[in-house]
């Protein structure tokens, strides 16, 4: 896992609470987003933690760009105006027939309750608490 | 060893407060008395712990952190409130103050200064940010100008400790300041209560205020 905000506080205690985890591994905590990124092309990690504020700095383009290269992660945004989790799944399947649109977005969907489906961006909302 | 610093965390999000404690778990020297997700939470809970400081969000439901502090420092004025906030909003900031913080961070603040601000409650000290700090050095810089014979009642520092000025201006903390200039941070320690006695000072902050208002060192990067 990859821990990356501007919020160095914050990411530092996110870091601090899952490294007590077992099974989980943290490859690094970066509050620049350029770092980040490089981190996680040196690192690939599984899943990157990052804060809503990060959508100003350019963080999310890049990942979705990473994406696009083909690195397979998941990335957990934590939104704290709203304190839920948003779960976005980077994923890539080739395309041999039209079938293979239809069956990935039954795939998607069959994980989703009817109220979830609604927002197909973010995934999945899930508040904290 | 003297009794630990007694600490109340206050935030509406669960995934920060508990970060935080974990962060303040690590030090022998704090212990982390109890919590609250909200203003109200707060009251009861600093009335039950009797903490020294408060880390108090802004931003939350029902009584926010401004009204909580109010509150707390209303019936509990010994109680340190530290804002510890996402927000730099200056009517935040100032209201905070005026509510009796005696503190305000925003949370891109490292944890190691967290620890400093913290250390500096025993010493009587306010807790700013870097960048809060600069927005009220800026606030007393329109409003007031002390006269220059002012400066010359004072000793004449030395090069370095212009230059750890010139840092704590910057909202540095001692270990960042020690990196900056190569130096340990009992020196940077040594150089502060050098430049506190010489200025006839109490803390850093008066230090940064006096050093910008008798133009000591330039202004602080604004963020």
């Amino acid at each position: 896992m990859l821990v990356a905000s501007g919020l160095s506080l914050f990411g530092e205690g996110i870091e601090e609470l899952l490294r007590q985890e077992p099974g989980l591994e943290i490859v690094g905590l970066e509050t620049d987003p350029g770092q980040a990124i490089g981190r996680i092309r040196e690192a690939h990690p599984d899943v990157v933690i990052l804060t809503d504020g990060e959508a100003a700095t350019g963080l999310d383009a890049e990942l979705l760009r990473l994406v696009r290269e083909g690195f397979r992660m998941r990335i957990v945004e934590v939104h704290l105006a709203t304190n839920t989790l948003c779960i976005y799944c980077g994923e890539q399947q080739p395309i041999r027939e039209v079938r293979d649109l239809v069956d990935t977005v039954q795939h998607i969907c069959c994980g989703l309750t009817r109220e979830t489906q609604v927002p197909l961006s973010p995934a999945m909302g899930q508040p904290l608490e | 060893m003297s009794e630990p610093l007694r600490v109340l965390l206050v935030d509406d999000h669960i995934l920060f407060r508990r970060g935080v404690q974990a962060v303040l778990d690590a030090r022998s020297d704090i212990e982390v008395v109890g919590e609250a997700g909200d203003g109200l939470e707060a009251v009861a809970v600093a009335r039950d712990t009797m903490p020294d400081v408060i880390l108090m969000d802004i931003g939350m439901p029902g009584c926010d952190g401004l009204e909580a502090t109010r509150l707390i420092k209303q019936e509990m004025p010994y109680v340190k409130v530290f804002m510890l906030t996402v927000s730099d909003d200056d009517e935040n900031l100032f209201e905070a103050i005026k509510s009796g913080a005696q503190g305000y961070l925003t949370k891109d603040l490292k944890a190691q200064q967290l620890f400093d601000a913290l250390e500096g409650v025993a010493r009587g000290e306010a807790a700013l940010s870097g960048a809060i700090a600069a927005k009220i050095l800026r606030e007393f810089e329109t409003t007031s100008r002390r006269p220059d014979e002012e400066l010359e009642a004072t000793e004449p520092l030395t090069e370095r400790e212009i230059e750890v000025l010139e840092l704590v201006v910057e909202g540095r903390s001692n270990e960042e300041i020690a990196q900056s200039l190569v130096i340990s941070e009992s020196t940077v320690k040594n150089h502060l209560r050098n430049i506190l006695g010489k200025l006839h000072l109490r803390n850093r902050i008066q230090a940064a205020v006096y050093a910008v208002r008798q133009g000591l060192v330039e202004d602080p990067p604004q963020n």
